[in-house]
């Protein structure tokens, strides 16, 4: 009785809210429809700037221009996309149905523009934009176009962006990225990705249903990415992609105060313009199949046998253990015979009577392999690790190469075969299994240059105005006697009247180096030269590397002749 | 019926938390889901059982309950307020338990006592026995569950044998007090009570609630505008939609058919529930009946009054629809209860 009471209060109370359910649904809809319909809110993206990547005299690299693109929200413009699809490709002298085809290509998510022009001339975007009333949901977005005027002189080195493929999306979504952002895909633009990048801010607007603004409701200001000074010489490094031109190398330049790099040219080369725009990256596909492999950076990404510049750790290692002295004599007679097999020295007549210091200078092998066999592959094995080879050298750019030194245990674990002593003599020329990248001989040669510093090389000065270099290095243990000897050595390749490196010569300098021609399997030999300057007082470390080049006393020591002198035209020697 | 009120709640849970590409897996709607099924499993355990038996547990689970208020309050804020206790992975609300324990209290009391044979000290132990959770509630700050303890109180009281017009005075007293209460509100509170009686003070603000979830329900008309078709929800101008303000939901993609089938559904739930209350001849029995009814009843009206901006925004969950884990844990319990009530009515 008394429940039955309770429950009729309760079944009012039921039809209140029943008859107020009426009210709002049926007779009030339309007007509550009508407010649904009025209550959009867009946010707008506002991207915040790439940082500018620029060299050691704030000469630009890389830098952003604004571009303009225009897009879509699906959900907007729905209703009259066909007659809106008319108008803009008319102003954009496009055909309206292939704007109509990337605009069904939509992904969902409601707020979601979709692109459907990209990079429009700013007359075409004042067009559209004077037109936006017949045109709901359409809108003119900008967006920082990645510009390098340096063009392909330094496109190894900054690297370039590109848009994320697919499962990145997720993973970076996390991190603020929109689908539609780039990033930076190879060198600089990759590694200092998250100072380069700006953070997106955003304008939440609110619209009426033909996408008018009808208040702001918040703002998030956009922050700009932060400039990046590197220790590059712009000016340099295009005077190094001239002297390279078409020929196949990597051409590695170092100071010897912080171990910043002056100059990182690799050849042949890309247009980073082309991968960065919307429009070019159609024809990228060039760089992508060229068999020269241009996208690839020689200079830390080649892997190559180093030939004679290997000498230098040979004879390292023969000094350090005393199988060897400055007075220590072999002959050479042009060949030597190890096992069964005929060893050649490079000269055929042989090279006679030969101490270290002319062994250096004519890169005679028999006396290399005379030291190799003395020192044995142990000890070269260890110093080629001491010399930070088998190893990245830890330069602040992407995908660094390891390179490789042979040993005793992986000759046995990889081939199953013991280590011969023909083994030792090739390796004791820069022969056979071992692989070294080009800016590992440029920390090797720094070494050397340094009495033992061996440098962790890098590119990057400042962020945003701050300092983030500093001289990083870690000794090799050599006793200074025998750092002497052998930079007298490096220093009678070049200025000998027989040195191999006689071509490295530059009036006024003095410098010092060792040339290198490597097999290379093919009928052409590789070119390497590795040297520094003044001696003295070294300021100056270089390694020139061509690939199938010919002799490294030719083309190589040619190359670097030329590289010295401009740098001591520039003061920087 | 319960398991079809659900069915619409997990439907308008899983519209209301959409995200694009989210795997069904970890979606609120299959939490909810997981929620339920411990939910059912509790419905299955408590039909078994006597209900006399659980006499013996009501004090021991009263008395927990209020050590649980107590606790909570030393709880870290989370969304400005105590209200939940973490346990290893999901947030217990031990206010939800609370309400269902002054149920059960409540039956025991009175189904001990007669109206006309009470001391003075008992009626002040019964005032106590309400009012003690009530204000810890209130302190969390849970203005909702706390307000909702009121009219169960008020209809056993009923029930029970008291007079209507105490009541009456009873009511009577607290509107008059209520100037004075008002001023022990949280900032918020008051300002959602100003909002209640004009929305436009402050549209984009307290009111901003009322105003989305009202054009939100208004929107939907006889039909709605479709599952994950709802502007208002999908666009997030409705905020707590999957929680407190999930009918919104329900009225937009659903329009007024699916509104009215929820409105009938829970008026058959607590229409049998009086039914039952009505028929058992024990008086625990039947108070434990009239108070989860009435529970479920004003839980109702107040979420959907809510939403409609019929009362003020006070933080009712949804029975059953609400995406909450105590609060379907509960609410299963208690109907769970009013099931066993049904079939172990007392043979004498």
């Amino acid at each position: 009785m008394k429940a039955n009471r309770l429950s009729v209060l309760m079944l009012a109370c039921f039809l209140v809210v029943l008859v107020n359910l009426f009210r709002m649904q049926l007779i009030q809809g339309d007007y509550y429809r009508t407010l649904s319909e009025k209550n959009r809110i867009r946010v707008l993206y506002l991207e915040g700037p790439r940082g500018k990547i620029l060299d050691r005299k704030t000469e630009i690299l890389a830098s952003s221009r604004l571009s303009f693109n225009c897009s879509v929200i699906p959900s907007e413009a729905k209703s009259r996309i066909h007659e809106s699809c008319e108008v803009i490709g008319n102003i954009l002298g496009v055909d309206p149905e292939n704007l109509e085809k990337r605009y069904q290509k939509k992904k969902p998510g409601y707020f979601n523009t979709i692109l459907l022009a990209e990079d429009i001339n700013a007359s075409q975007a004042i067009a559209i934009e004077e037109k936006l009333d017949l045109l709901p949901g359409f809108l003119i977005e900008t967006r920082p176009q990645r510009e390098y005027p340096y063009r392909e002189a330094a496109a190894h080195l900054t690297g370039y962006l590109g848009p994320m493929i697919e499962p990145e999306i997720d993973e970076l979504e996390f991190y603020g990225y929109r689908q539609t952002d780039w990033l930076g895909r190879e060198g600089i633009e990759k590694s200092y990705e998250s100072y380069l990048r700006g953070q997106s801010g955003g304008l939440q607007i609110e619209v009426d249903n033909r996408g008018r603004l009808i208040r702001a409701l918040g703002v998030k200001e956009p922050q700009e990415g932060k400039d990046l000074e590197l220790t590059v010489d712009a000016k340099l490094q295009s005077h190094i992609q001239q002297l390279l031109k078409d020929q196949k190398g990597a051409v590695l330049v170092m100071e010897l105060t912080e171990g910043g790099i002056l100059a990182a040219n690799s050849s042949p080369s890309f247009d980073p313009n082309l991968f960065a725009s919307v429009s070019g990256r159609k024809d990228v596909g060039k760089f992508l199949h060229d068999n020269a492999a241009p996208m690839v950076s020689r200079g830390i990404r080649g892997q190559f046998p180093p030939g004679s510049i290997f000498k230098v750790i040979t004879a390292l290692a023969a000094l350090e253990n005393h199988k060897i002295s400055s007075s220590t004599v072999f002959h050479c007679p042009g060949f030597k015979v190890i096992g069964r097999n005929r060893f050649r020295c490079w000269a055929d007549a042989g090279h006679g009577d030969q101490v270290l210091s002319e062994a250096f200078a004519h890169s005679c092998d028999v006396f290399f392999y005379n030291t190799g066999l003395s020192a044995g592959v142990d000890a070269i094995y260890e110093k080629s690790l001491a010399f930070g080879l088998s190893k990245p050298t830890g330069v602040d750019l992407p995908s660094e190469k390891n390179g490789f030194v042979p040993s005793r245990d992986w000759k046995r674990s990889t081939f199953h075969s013991a280590w011969y002593d023909g083994d030792t003599a090739n390796l004791a020329i820069g022969q056979g299994y071992l692989q070294v990248t080009p800016i590992q001989a440029l920390v090797m040669i720094a070494a050397v240059a340094s009495n033992g510093q061996l440098f962790k090389p890098h590119v990057v000065d400042k962020i945003g105005g701050v300092k983030v270099a500093e001289r990083n290095t870690r000794p090799v243990a050599i006793e200074p006697g025998n750092w002497k000897l052998v930079k007298d050595g490096l220093d009678q390749v070049v200025n000998s009247s027989s040195g191999t490196g006689r071509l490295a010569r530059v009036a006024g300098l003095h410098i010092a180096g060792k040339t290198g021609t490597a097999e290379s399997g093919q009928e052409k030999t590789h070119a390497w030269f590795v040297g520094f300057a003044p001696v003295e007082n070294p300021k100056i470390a270089m390694v020139v590397f061509l690939e199938h080049g010919g002799h490294g006393g030719v083309s190589a020591a040619h190359l670097a002749s030329s590289v010295f002198a401009w740098l001591k035209r520039s003061a920087y020697l | 019926m319960p398991i079809l009120i659900f069915f619409i709640g997990i439907l308008s849970i899983y519209s209301a938390s959409f995200k694009s590409g989210q795997p069904i897996d970890q979606t609120l709607a299959m939490r909810q889901f997981l929620w339920m099924a411990i939910g059912i499993l509790f419905v299955f355990l408590i039909v078994r059982v006597d209900y006399f038996k659980l006499q013996d547990l009501v004090w021991p689970l009263y008395f927990f309950s209020i050590f649980l208020l107590v606790m909570v309050l030393f709880m870290p804020m989370h969304l400005g307020a105590h209200r939940w206790i973490p346990l290893g992975g999901f947030n217990f609300q031990p206010s939800e338990l609370a309400k269902f324990s002054v149920i059960l209290a409540l039956s025991q009391f009175f189904s001990d006592h007669r109206p006309e044979f009470m001391l003075k000290s008992k009626w002040a132990l019964l005032f106590l026995m309400v009012a003690t959770p009530f204000f810890l509630i209130l302190k969390e700050p849970d203005l909702g569950t706390g307000l909702i303890l009121v009219p169960i109180f008020f209809a056993m009281l009923y029930l029970w044998g008291f007079k209507l017009k105490y009541i009456a005075v009873f009511i009577g007293i607290v509107c008059l007090a209520s100037p004075f209460l008002f001023h022990f509100l949280k900032d918020y509170q008051k300002d959602r009570l100003l909002v209640f009686i004009n929305p436009n003070r402050d549209p984009l603000g307290a009111g901003y609630t009322i105003i989305q979830s009202k054009i939100a329900i208004g929107s939907g008309g006889l039909f709605g505008k479709g599952f994950m078709g709802g502007t208002q929800n999908q666009l997030k101008f409705v905020p707590e939609r999957h929680t407190d303000f999930i009918f919104a939901v329900i009225a937009e993609e659903g329009g007024l058919v699916a509104s009215i089938i929820v409105l009938v559904l829970f008026w058959l739930i607590v229409k049998k529930g009086y039914r039952i209350c009505s028929q058992i001849p024990d008086r625990f029995g039947s108070q434990l009946a009239c108070g989860i009814s009435t529970m479920l009843g004003f839980q109702t009206i107040i979420n959907l009054g809510m939403t409609m901006g019929l009362f003020p925004v006070v933080g009712v969950p949804l029975p059953l629809i609400s995406y909450g884990g105590s609060s379907v844990v509960i609410t299963m319990l208690s109907i769970g209860l009013l099931l066993n009530l049904k079939m172990h009515r007392p043979l004498f």
